[in-house]
């Protein structure tokens, strides 16, 4: 059961950060003082909603780009972390270094976005993205091999030319 | 795999976006050489992904873009003379 309080304090932040400006600055500090573990240079698009009630369970590398209206879900109903992990921080859902995470991805519990990697716009991620690929859909499936990552100082284009289509 | 020229490839390009070009009301003898399919609205990312799948599947080539000007990637004249030079390459 969750604190009355501290799950008041997370959603009351939660609905700033919604509504902020600031990606890669005040919309930052209020999801960290929710809880969520972002590292340096990382962006956060608006409307986006991370994990409501356990948003410490959710880790944001270093250089990670989120676009607007990404909705985080770590938590499934009536099925809690094991406890036996309970010692170490918990993670459910990770998004590694220099990953892109397109607007309006749907990202579900207990994945792991590999460094580096791009889900593309309106995707659902179900399962975890290796390091470098690039997957789309719902379910998101792999479509690509990432040459470089996609930081959002990168050019679209060069990007774009050292992908490598999947079979 | 028989070589193709710049023209066969772009011929092969536009036949693969035919339906976004009509959308918009164009047709593939109304595209100018410097034409960006991207920025036109043409292809997003998945398309140009498509468009590369497409070609090399069509040609039995495998495309190495690391010496095309990225600007000049989704550029139909320039993209298309690369993936020609390219066809030319493998025949050699």
């Amino acid at each position: 059961m969750e604190p009355l309080f501290s799950g008041a304090f997370k959603r009351g932040l939660q609905i700033l950060a919604y509504l902020a400006p600031g990606e890669s600055s005040l919309r930052i500090w209020l999801h960290r003082l929710r809880g969520v573990r972002i590292g340096a240079d990382s962006r956060i698009g608006m409307a986006t909603l991370i994990e409501t009630s356990f948003p410490e369970w959710v880790s944001i590398g270093n250089h990670v780009t989120m676009g607007m209206r990404t909705t985080i879900i770590a938590h499934v109903v009536g099925l809690p972390p094991n406890r036996n992990r309970k010692k170490e921080k918990y993670t459910s859902v990770r998004i590694e270094d220099d990953s892109f995470v397109g607007p309006g991805v749907i990202i579900l519990p207990n994945v792991t976005i590999g460094r580096g990697a791009v889900v593309m716009a309106g995707s659902v991620v179900t399962r975890s993205v290796p390091p470098l690929t690039m997957v789309q859909g719902n379910p998101a499936k792999p479509v690509a091999r990432c040459g470089v990552a996609l930081l959002w100082h990168t050019p679209i284009k060069e990007f774009y030319s050292k992908l490598r289509p999947l079979e | 795999m028989p070589a193709l020229s710049a023209e066969q490839v772009r011929s092969l390009v536009l036949e693969r976006v035919q339906s976004s070009l009509a959308a918009k009301g164009l047709r593939a003898e109304d595209i100018p050489d410097n034409y960006d399919l991207l920025t036109e609205g043409v292809i997003d990312s998945m398309g140009i992904l498509q468009v590369i799948t497409e070609v090399e599947a069509r040609l039995g080539i495998t495309v190495d873009f690391e010496d095309l000007d990225p600007e000049n990637l989704t550029v139909i004249g320039p993209f298309c003379r690369h993936i020609a030079k390219k066809c030319v390459n493998v025949e050699k």
